[in-house]
């Protein structure tokens, strides 16, 4: 009996795959990176993550009035939950417990509001799907109607984008042939 | 003269403009629609517009007249001017409230229309149509000053409980916020770039009327764009300055939804311009430039439409007004007549060429694009996010700085690895080899930096990413600039200072945008810099010292301020540097006069710029005792955020300026 070789499939069917997986994990492990940066709370990285209730829009730390009672008020529950020794979440989960969701400055992670993390990434992955794909299909059919060729940076340093590859006479007569027309 | 007859002048000047500029869209539309351009109509319609921009130029000269004279008959006037404000800023009062901004930025549409009509010696194919664009937008914003947001309304017309005739003794004063010398530049600036993007989407219409799509509109238009870019550029970058040294809270960039709405037609124009680099050389991504460059536009009125209509709150918003729904009109409408005559056109902007390879700059620019479209719609999708969060849950969401810095991260670092890379591939294949080559040395440089980074203590992850990142741009720009420099040196034996700035300036567009990414890659250093600012809140009398390492700061006195449209108190520091008095510093917080405004308090921050970083000086409070309540900020780095804003504007400089002419060789136009 004839036994077939075995063909080793490659993990990524197409490069397009590899580049979306890149993608992925870059993403993945910088949000870890993100995670793995963050350190205990304090009162200057909390003020960031609130949102003062006095209206302006600022979060606790950016809110620039003078005298603005919402912001000593919050700044005041800071300092107390920090001496009880919560963890940043109990602290964030407090406050919006008193004062509703828009005290965060940054929608909680879950429900409905994952869409506002999930989203951004969705479009991204989107695009780099589609571009990887044109770029695919685009390159198949060029190399068999053209073959390689190779255009080193040492050549383009010089004259690209010099705009003395344009034929200026030609660019002349162009512009004499419109005028003559007007 | 009398401040009435003037504003009846400024009124009717705008209702000639109005009329003209109607004249000229018609005339236009009769022309387009022809097969063979009938220059006799054109030339009218021509002309028509340049008379639009005359009458809308005396109009705004007589707003300003009435600004400067203090004619509080004129219900603007009275409501963004004092008699005691300076004249400088009651001048600038034009762009302090809804109507005179309107009025400017319509002033500076016609603008550019007029400056385009009076250079313009190309195609008279393509001139109705762009006629058609300009004229169109222009009667949009026509009509909101003269009807939704009427900048010559007279007091009494806008308040009909008020007696006809009624000159106040005073105004209302101008917003403290608004008295700033970054003020003064920063929406001028802004409007400047926002509205130029409508000529690169007038070529773009004439694209889609006309048929002719080769990259001669491209050509035509790369000079207005890049000014549009720089214009936008330098706008964020003063409105950044007039935060940091105005709003008091040690900061430059909050991620306000205005913020935003200027940021992200920066991020899609920023995508135009590299993209458009590879129609002009290979014929691609025809139907996509036509796309970004409308977009851009749309994404600059749409940036208008989120600061008038009311839907978002921001620190600079103007309050709830009906034009946002005029502006949501025009941009539905607008943005659906235009994208669908491009989806229609499509088959006519397929590519030329295709990509070749993975390994070229196309594809490079490709995900440039790409990252970049993306960033611009998370920015968008964070912006909007509250309002679809309060439609559909009926409870309002926040999206602050932390959600945009955790989101925009990792694009950006994406997209600076592309911004090393993106110059250094060539066009069409590169050999992987010569890639590795040509990367190897940036990447030695950029791995050393790091170390020593980390040498000198810098252990967070983050930040040590970013800065690897923005380091890998620094030293792979800079290589391939030095290395094309050593090749001109060695080839013409020049002095190699000399060749260094022929290289600039024969190839201004290609190195000036490496100088705009070096530029970049030391704004995001300093922004990374944010990681390590500290501060302090103390409350001092006179004599005593608060220490904020490496800084003391004694309080010397406080003083009071009695000038004519402020009051307040001035504190005197003794700033001392590793023990040795350094300067005097002087934060105020002022109470601006005004009836509309009694009472405002900002604060006037003093800064002390080091390039390692700024000490920033708050004056929160002054008590009955004298005691002086001072917040003391070290913000690290911030001073390369303003270098490399510099930088980005030197470079945008180069890649305008037109290269040097040869003997005999007349230059392009474009």
């Amino acid at each position: 009996m004839n036994e077939r070789p075995i063909r080793k499939r490659p993990f990524f069917r197409t490069r397009q795959d590899a580049v979306m997986f890149a993608v992925l994990l870059f993403l993945f492990s910088s949000l870890a990176f993100q995670a793995a940066a963050k350190e205990p709370p304090t009162m200057r990285s909390l003020s960031a993550e609130v949102i003062c209730p006095c209206g302006c829009g600022l979060t606790v730390a950016n809110c620039n009035h003078t005298t603005c009672s919402g912001r000593d008020e919050v700044r005041g529950k800071l300092k107390e939950y920090l001496k009880a020794g919560m963890t940043e979440e109990e602290i964030l989960a407090s406050l919006e417990q008193e004062y509703g969701k828009g005290i965060r400055a940054e929608p909680p992670m879950r429900g409905w509001d994952w869409s506002a993390w999930f989203l951004p990434l969705l479009a991204l992955l989107g695009a780099v799907g589609t571009g990887g794909t044109l770029l695919s299909r685009w390159r198949r059919s060029e190399t068999a109607e053209t073959g390689p060729r190779v255009e080193t940076a040492e050549r383009s340093q010089e004259v690209a984008d010099s705009g003395e590859d344009i034929d200026p006479k030609a660019l002349e007569a162009f512009r004499k042939r419109l005028e003559e027309g007007e | 003269m009398n401040p009435l007859s003037i504003n009846s002048a400024g009124k009717t000047a705008l209702w000639c403009a109005f009329l003209f500029t109607l004249l000229s869209f018609l005339t236009a539309a009769a022309a387009a629609w022809r097969r063979e351009t009938p220059m006799g109509l054109l030339t009218v319609s021509r002309r028509a517009f340049l008379a639009g921009f005359t009458l809308t130029t005396i109009s705004t000269g007589t707003l300003l007249v009435l600004l400067g004279t203090h004619s509080f008959q004129n219900a603007y006037v009275w409501a963004h001017t004092s008699t005691t404000l300076p004249p400088f800023y009651s001048l600038s009062a034009l762009w302090a409230g809804q109507e005179g901004s309107l009025l400017l930025w319509v002033w500076i549409l016609l603008g550019y229309g007029a400056l385009l009509l009076v250079r313009y010696r190309e195609s008279p194919r393509m001139l109705p149509w762009i006629l058609i664009a300009l004229a169109s937008t222009a009667l949009f914003f026509l009509w909101l000053t003269l009807h939704a947001a009427p900048v010559f309304e007279t007091l009494w017309e806008k308040f009909p409980e008020a007696p006809v005739g009624m000159v106040p003794e005073e105004g209302a004063g101008l917003n403290p916020l608004l008295q700033n010398p970054g003020m003064v530049v920063h929406p001028p600036l802004l409007y400047l770039g926002y509205v130029g993007f409508v000529i690169p989407f007038a070529f773009a219409i004439a694209v889609l009327g006309t048929g002719r799509t080769d990259a001669f509109w491209l050509r035509s238009t790369r000079r207005w764009s890049m000014t549009a870019w720089l214009f936008l550029t330098l706008g964020i970058l003063a409105g950044a300055r007039w935060a940091y040294v105005e709003l008091g809270w040690g900061g430059y960039w909050g991620w306000d939804p205005v913020e935003n709405a200027s940021f992200i037609p920066w991020l899609t124009a920023t995508a135009y311009i590299h993209s458009v680099m590879i129609e002009e050389r290979r014929g691609m991504f025809r139907i996509w430039n036509m796309f970004l460059i409308i977009f851009t536009y749309i994404l600059c009125l749409f940036g208008t439409f989120l600061t008038r209509s009311g839907l978002v709150s921001s620190v600079h918003s103007f309050a709830n007004s009906p034009i946002g729904t005029y502006f949501a009109v025009f941009l539905g409408v607008g943005g659906f007549l235009v994208f669908g005559w491009l989806y229609m056109c499509r088959d006519r902007l397929r590519s030329v060429h295709r990509i070749e390879s993975f390994l070229s700059r196309e594809a490079a620019f490709l995900f440039n694009n790409v990252i970049i479209l993306s960033m611009a719609f998370a920015v968008l999708w964070g912006t909007i996010y509250p309002m679809i969060s309060e439609f559909l849950t009926g409870e309002r969401a926040s999206v602050g700085p932390p959600y945009f810095n955790k989101v925009l991260f990792p694009l950006a670092m994406l997209l600076l690895l592309l911004t090393a890379v993106g110059p250094i591939i060539a066009w069409r294949r590169a050999e992987p080899e010569a890639l590795k080559r040509n990367l190897a040395r940036p990447l030695l440089w950029t791995v050393a930096f790091c170390l020593g980074l980390l040498v000198s203590g810098v252990r967070n992850i983050a930040v040590l990413a970013g800065f690897f990142a923005s380091g890998f741009v620094l030293f792979a720009n800079l290589d391939d600039y030095f290395s094309a420099t050593a090749v001109r040196h060695r080839n013409r034996g020049e002095h190699y200072l000399k060749s260094a700035w022929n290289l600039l300036r024969k190839n201004g567009r290609r190195y000036g945008g490496y100088l705009v990414h070096v530029g970049i890659a030391l704004l995001i250093g300093g922004v990374m810099g944010a990681y390590y600012n500290r501060e302090r809140e103390v409350d001092l009398l006179p004599g005593d010292t608060a220490i904020l390492e490496p800084y003391s700061v004694k309080l010397e006195r406080v003083e009071e301020i009695n000038e004519a449209n402020r009051s307040g108190y001035r504190a005197v520091l003794a700033v001392s540097e590793n023990g040795r008095i350094v300067e005097t510093a002087t934060p105020e917080i002022s109470f601006f006069r005004g009836t509309g405004i009694e009472r405002q308090r900002t604060s006037e921050v003093d800064i002390l710029p080091r390039l390692s970083g700024d000490l920033y000086l708050v004056l929160a409070g002054v008590d009955e005792q004298g005691r002086a309540g001072l917040q003391l900020r070290w913000n690290a780095l911030v001073g390369w955020v303003w270098v490399g804003g510099g930088l980005m504007f030197l470079g945008s400089l180069f890649a305008l300026a037109p290269p040097p002419s040869r003997k005999g060789v007349r230059r392009s136009p474009a």
